[in-house]
């Protein structure tokens, strides 16, 4: 790590030396930052600007039930994703098995398909005449359609992948060598995950779960198939944006943009708390 | 506790190793010497049992360890680069060998490792805050945590001075002798390698082609393979003509010498060879003639704790290495008495046997 810093440090340019390399960079870089962060900045004037409809809209039950449910499931779903994405990632990460590029094509899936898309392939299994939704309603009584566990299987199609990449790329970063003393010092293996392995990544693991949450919270196009009640919060705000315009859809989506906001940056400063050893 | 290796074959990304046969007796030390490439780290690596097996068999004592698992094996490996938990400090990285009955004595069994390779100070440090010489010493406390029976060590001094190599050959040597254990440590350092008494090997392609006792290796070279390993980099096909139980006189081009050395089995074509190290140099002619050539300094080399010399009109590309202090006194074109001392050359066969 510090030998490769130590590299970069040599071989990087000084951008103040070469601002014929570096200033058309820099320009494209503001152009594409700008692209970010000045139709939030608009949304945000403009939501500010009228603090009546923010308070309205922080009063009205359905918008605080509609943002509650957002992050409900988003929990629940970064939550699945851990545990199911993270041995997942391991074993990518880790192991050498046939097929094991078609499993990771497979992972990489939801990602190009469109969310809809991804909404209805969701629905043919977890539907109410669904490959599994049916026998499950039956058997447990556990309905998808239009309820949180709809909105959650939802939310995981399209968030999982970020897991197990972000979560792979984790592992990769654990030295090999490592684990091989570990186990040549009378270590087994999940000793070695357990005390070395995972002692490393867990930054690198919690950063994984939490982009996974955040994909979970900001998702309309697949949950807005399979649930459209009950409503998440980018469901809420498309459906106000349909029935009263964009007036009213303003001050929910900042709320919401603010509420997403705060729960990633924390998140994000736990996994990238400085690191001690290295 | 006897290391017994037998036909071991092995092999990863189209490499492949042996078969290898040996036996390393407890308090004694193998330094494993080759190439880049040559396979040593695979092979320790197919001892510690990271790689797979093919063929042969690896035991201790007579336990048959070949397909046992690499926290069973009591082979504490200790890599290159150390692999220091980056995450532990020193007494962590320590405590963690420490067997798991023994686990609740961690501290100290920690204590007294710590005490012993001298590490009080960095007790609490972690391995980004140590020096090198630290660093290994940690590598090695951690190693002898779990009381192996053997200790694998790939190249332990390659990134330290003169003083951290003795530090690290005196704490071997205590180990041997004090733990019985049995050591396999990777060299590219003849010197280093015959530092501790023991065996040497030589690998080169997966196989071991010549091992024994260091001295016996270093003066007797199977072949110019091993010679170059060893260091033994001037080497010049040699014509016999005179031989006595004592003595062996041979011929290179026009020049003449004697040397003590065996000759290889008769009617094989020899080269003689001697390291740049052993070439005496005088600025006089000294008292003792024999074996004694007129030289000039052809290039003059000074790399670090060894000033390199090529000399002209001795036999082709004659190689001196001697201390940057008694260079100081030469220059190029300088004419100077190149000695190749009897009892230091050897007569080595041109051929593999």
């Amino acid at each position: 790590m510090h030998s490769l810093s130590r590299i970069a440090h040599t071989i990087m340019p000084n951008p103040k030396r070469q601002p014929l390399v570096t200033l058309p960079l820099a320009l494209l870089a503001s152009l594409f930052l700008a692209s970010i962060v000045i139709p939030l900045a608009v949304m945000s004037i403009r939501a500010l600007s009228s603090p009546e409809e923010l308070k309205a809209a922080v009063l009205n039950v359905t918008i605080r039930n509609a943002i509650i449910l957002s992050f409900e499931a988003g929990a629940i779903t970064a939550a699945l994703s851990g545990i199911f994405g993270i041995p997942l990632a391991w074993l990518l990460s880790r192991f050498r098995f046939p097929g094991r590029t078609l499993v990771q094509a497979v992972v990489d899936l939801p990602l190009t398909v469109p969310h809809v898309v991804a909404g209805i392939s969701v629905l043919f299994v977890y539907g109410r005449q669904g490959l599994l939704g049916e026998p499950l309603q039956q058997i447990f009584g556990l309905s998808f359609w239009g309820s949180l566990p709809g909105v959650v299987v939802a939310m995981l199609f399209v968030s999982a992948p970020y897991t197990v990449s972000a979560a792979r790329i984790a592992f990769d970063g654990v030295d090999r060598r490592l684990e091989k003393v570990a186990r040549s010092l009378g270590a087994g293996p999940w000793s070695t995950l357990w005390r070395v392995v995972l002692p490393i990544s867990w930054r690198g693991l919690l950063s994984a779960v939490t982009l996974s949450y955040a994909r979970a919270v900001s998702e309309f196009g697949s949950v807005v198939i399979i649930a459209y009640y009950p409503m998440t919060a980018p469901v809420k705000i498309y459906d106000l944006f349909l029935r009263f315009g964009l007036a009213q859809a303003i001050a929910v989506s900042f709320l919401v943009l603010v509420l997403s906001m705060g729960v990633f940056f924390m998140l994000n400063l736990i996994s990238r708390k400085p690191r001690s050893f290295t | 506790m006897t290391l017994q290796v037998e036909q071991l074959q092995s092999g990863r990304s189209g490499f492949s190793l042996g078969p290898v046969t040996m036996t390393v007796e407890s308090g004694t030390c193998l330094a494993l010497m080759g190439a880049n490439g040559a396979g040593k780290t695979t092979f320790l690596e197919a001892l510690v049992g990271f790689v797979k097996c093919t063929s042969g068999s690896v035991s201790l004592d007579g336990r048959d360890i070949t397909h046992e698992v690499p926290e069973r094996r009591r082979i504490a490996y200790v890599p290159q680069d150390l692999a220091l938990f980056p995450h532990l400090d020193v007494t962590q990285n320590i405590a963690f060998a420490v067997k798991r009955k023994e686990r609740r004595h961690a501290a100290g069994r920690s204590d007294e490792l710590i005490r012993e390779f001298g590490l009080e100070s960095v007790s609490k440090h972690y391995p980004h805050q140590l020096s090198s010489g630290q660093a290994q010493r940690v590598a090695f406390a951690r190693a002898l945590a779990m009381e192996p029976a053997v200790l694998l060590l790939d190249e332990p001094t390659a990134n330290l001075d003169l003083a951290g190599q003795r530090s690290i050959h005196a704490s071997l040597r205590r180990s041997l002798l004090e733990r019985g254990l049995v050591v396999i440590y990777v060299t590219h350092d003849i010197l280093d390698g015959m530092a501790l008494t023991g065996q040497l090997a030589i690998l080169e392609r997966g196989r071991v082609i010549q091992s024994g006792r260091p001295d016996a290796v270093f003066h007797r070279p199977a072949d110019a393979r091993v010679a170059t390993h060893l260091g033994i980099t001037n080497l010049w096909p040699a014509q016999i003509t005179d031989e006595t139980p004592a003595m062996v006189r041979v011929r290179i081009g026009s020049h003449g010498f004697v040397c003590h050395a065996r000759r290889p089995a008769s009617n094989t074509p020899v080269l003689l060879g001697i390291g740049p190290g052993e070439v005496e140099l005088y600025s006089t002619p000294p008292a003792d003639l024999s074996n004694t050539l007129r030289v000039v300094v052809q290039t003059l080399q000074i790399n670090g704790q060894t000033a390199l010399l090529e000399l002209a009109d001795g036999p082709p590309g004659l190689r001196a290495a001697v201390p940057p202090a008694q260079a100081e006194n030469f220059v190029l074109g300088q004419a100077l008495w190149a000695r190749l001392p009897a009892d230091r050359l050897r007569l080595i066969p041109a051929k593999a046997q």
